[in-house]
């Protein structure tokens, strides 16, 4: 046993740290092969497991930061817009008293957003009558109040601050069609309660500001009575607004706001409804059909259409192979390469433009690089490998014969960078859309490289190009394919979305050149997963 | 330079550091790859592509350890590789080894041999017997390790070093006798 060891270890400390002469032409070629391997672009040599990995990492990551740093910028406006109340709440100019009213449905919570209906509403005069519930003038001549604010008195059971501001943006479009709605549901309520409503005090002011205190007794809610719309079904309910009023308010509405809306007539239904059952003239339940009234919105018809989008993904992918005998003699050897050669792995990466028409059609066009991978095995066996033993002074002294079964593997890649035109139908809510898509993909270039089995049993490399005589040549350019899917997509917040499709691509043509023995496509399904940016 | 801060250039791409690096080691690098190769063309072949790995992958050596240990583990796989040793089913034929000669080397018997000799005595073993015990008594990996590495059993790996050492010794045996 120590016979053994020292022997070892004198085998080891003799060779452990022995060092032979280089030849100088090693660094050299280890110079030239690493710069051979250099990608023709920075991108492609990016584009390895790894990096994609990070950037799929890094695309979700951001998008999930955007969405979560874009919701204290909302807050931080609301805010800002609340102290702004302060300041005006100074400049009283109108006030408005309203007992025992008990109203329901209408937010107390208030941003700016909602400023367009407070200030056309102001542009209304409503006549008073003896034994109106509720009344409201006007005398601003100004038809746009930039600011105003009602401030509940002490004596209120909620105090409800509301504000305005002239400034409307597109994308609290569906809140101010929330409030409407509210709105006239509430009418009923409104009625059955028999609100007693009284015009405690009524102060004009043609300055650009204007702010209206509201002093409700006994109310078991307070309502929300500064936007236009609300004014509107309370005003019509009580049969206090006048037709002229309420063409103007219709115009104004239709100025400010493009959405989509419910039909007149389904408004004006209900609001003769409402008028008859607290007794409104019978001819001015007739005047409400003439009305030219603003329509109400849907709920989100319109939110999937009209945008512009810009879409990032990444994708797994699995490629179903499709091999065929081009001469229909090689039955043999198309046995043969489909059992040499297997689907490994598969990815796509992309980005695209997608313009979703206001009536939903969607026209979407991007870059998009895809990778197959395909495991290349070649078995040879019985291989006999003779090995010559020498002695120390370089004479044979003897053979070896080993016989061994070798099994030789690498991978085949195939690469492509496509440009998918695509046309589809988008549907949705504020939260989810789904898009259904699909149209041609045209391939720019394609190249490959890797292995495959000759028609002698050999592995025969494989290229890239156009050459006829070249029976292993793939094609630089696969043609057209097709390739369609259904997005859904989510929305994390007002510009962003994060999506997952599954899709699938079809190329007509084959990969390989015309000359090849088999012809070879891919056909892929996958899944992109990516986000999307609403321009 | 230190050689923390030559990594450190090499993973930074520096191209005078890489030579440095290959200027450094490649000598015994190439002695490692001589060991396991069948001739000295793929031995080179062997320490190219070795040295191509080793700069790709500077970037993942944790300077944890021996950076030379980290090196040769490279060359030393790249050679198993080569020769797609983890899918080999090896059948070793015309060549029978007798039971171990009883008659005892003396230490002295190898104590004359030069590291250029014991190299041609190890390469003159089966290729089979020559990476088990290049592995086992000069790289230091146990049966287990060796066993992973090539996809046997550990119990063949110990019996094929036996066999290997048994089959060293008998050669350096007659060396005796014709130094004699």
């Amino acid at each position: 046993m120590s016979d053994m060891k020292n022997f070892d270890d004198f085998i080891h400390s003799g060779l452990n740290k022995h060092s032979s002469e280089v030849p100088s032409h090693i660094w050299d070629n280890i110079v030239a092969e690493r710069n051979k391997r250099k990608p023709t672009g920075f991108w492609l040599g990016f584009l390895n497991y790894r990096n994609v990995a990070l950037l799929a990492g890094l695309l979700l990551a951001s998008g999930t930061g955007i969405a979560i740093l874009s919701n204290p910028t909302n807050m931080a406006n609301t805010n800002k817009f609340s102290s702004s109340l302060t300041t005006l709440n100074s400049n009283t100019s109108k006030t408005i008293s309203s007992n025992n009213t008990t109203t329901k449905g209408f937010n107390k919570t208030r941003s700016s957003d909602q400023v367009d209906y407070t200030a056309a509403a102001s542009s209304y005069r409503s006549a008073s009558e003896s034994n109106n519930k509720e009344s409201l003038q006007h005398s601003t001549s100004d038809n746009v109040i930039k600011n105003s604010s009602a401030t509940a008195s002490p004596s209120n059971t909620m105090n409800s601050d509301l504000s305005s501001n002239s400034n409307t943006t597109t994308t609290n479009t569906h809140r101010q069609k929330r409030y409407f709605i509210a709105g006239i549901e509430n009418i009923g309520v409104i009625q059955a309660n028999t609100a007693d409503v009284q015009s405690d005090k009524l102060a004009t002011d043609n300055s650009s500001n204007s702010n209206d205190d509201v002093n409700t007794n006994n109310s078991s809610s307070a309502t929300d009575h500064t936007t236009r719309k609300h004014r509107t079904a309370r005003g019509l309910t009580d049969g206090y607004m006048s037709e002229t009023d309420m063409g103007a308010m219709a115009d104004n509405d239709q100025t400010t706001n493009n959405s989509q809306f419910l039909p007149q007539s389904f408004l004006v239904t209900r609001l003769q409804d409402s008028a008859q059952k607290i007794g409104m003239p019978e001819m001015a339940i007739n005047n409400l059909a003439k009305l030219n009234l603003p329509e109400c919105p849907t709920v989100e018809k319109n939110t999937a259409g009209n945008k512009q989008y810009v879409e990032a993904y990444i994708s797994p992918d699995y490629g179903i192979r499709t091999l065929s005998d081009s001469s229909k003699n090689n039955s043999a050897y198309l046995q043969q390469r489909k059992q040499s050669t297997s689907f490994s792995s598969a990815f796509s990466i992309g980005a695209r433009y997608t313009k979703v028409l206001k009536s939903g059609i969607s026209l979407a066009a991007g870059l998009n690089y895809s990778q197959i991978n395909e495991k290349f095995t070649i078995v040879e066996n019985n291989i006999s490998v003779t090995e010559i033993r020498y002695d120390n002074r370089g004479n044979i002294v003897g053979t070896d014969t080993i016989k061994e079964t070798q099994y030789k593997t690498s991978h085949n890649h195939y690469h492509s960078v496509d440009v998918p035109l695509l046309l589809g139908y988008e549907m949705g809510n504020d939260k989810i859309h789904i898009n259904i898509n699909a149209g041609p993909v045209m391939n720019i270039y394609s190249w490959q490289h890797g292995q495959v089995l000759s028609q002698d049993s050999m592995p025969e490399s494989i290229s890239s190009g156009k050459s006829a005589s070249l029976a292993y040549q793939y094609k630089t350019n696969v043609g057209l394919g097709v390739t369609g899917g259904v997005s859904v997509f989510y929305k994390l917040n007002d510009q962003l979305h994060v999506f997952a499709e599954p899709y699938f691509r079809y190329n007509f043509g084959s990969m390989t050149n015309g000359n090849s023995p088999i012809q070879q496509k891919y056909t892929t399904v996958g899944m992109h997963i990516g986000l999307r940016l609403d321009l | 330079m230190t050689e923390n801060q030559l990594i450190k250039a090499c993973i930074r791409e520096d191209a005078a550091s890489q030579k440095e690096v290959f200027d450094r080691y490649s000598g015994r690098m190439l002695s490692v790859c001589l060991r396991y190769a069948r001739s000295s063309a793929d031995a080179e072949d062997i320490l190219q592509d070795a040295f191509i790995k080793v700069f790709d992958k500077m970037h993942q050596f944790k300077f944890e350890g021996s950076f030379e240990g980290w090196i040769r583990r490279i060359v030393v796989n790249t050679a198993l590789k080569k020769y797609s040793l983890r899918r080999y089913e090896k059948e070793v034929v015309g060549y029978e080894i007798k039971d171990k000669d009883e008659s005892s080397i003396e230490a002295s018997a190898y104590s004359d041999l030069t590291a250029k000799d014991l190299l041609d005595l190890i390469n003159a073993l089966p290729s089979g017997y020559k990476i088990i015990f290049n592995l086992y008594v000069i790289e230091g990996y146990q049966h287990d390790e060796i066993a992973e590495m090539l996809g046997i059993q550990p119990g063949t790996s110990r019996s094929q070093l036996v066999k290997a050492r048994n089959m060293l010794q008998k050669q350096i045996l007659e060396l005796q006798k014709i130094a004699v």
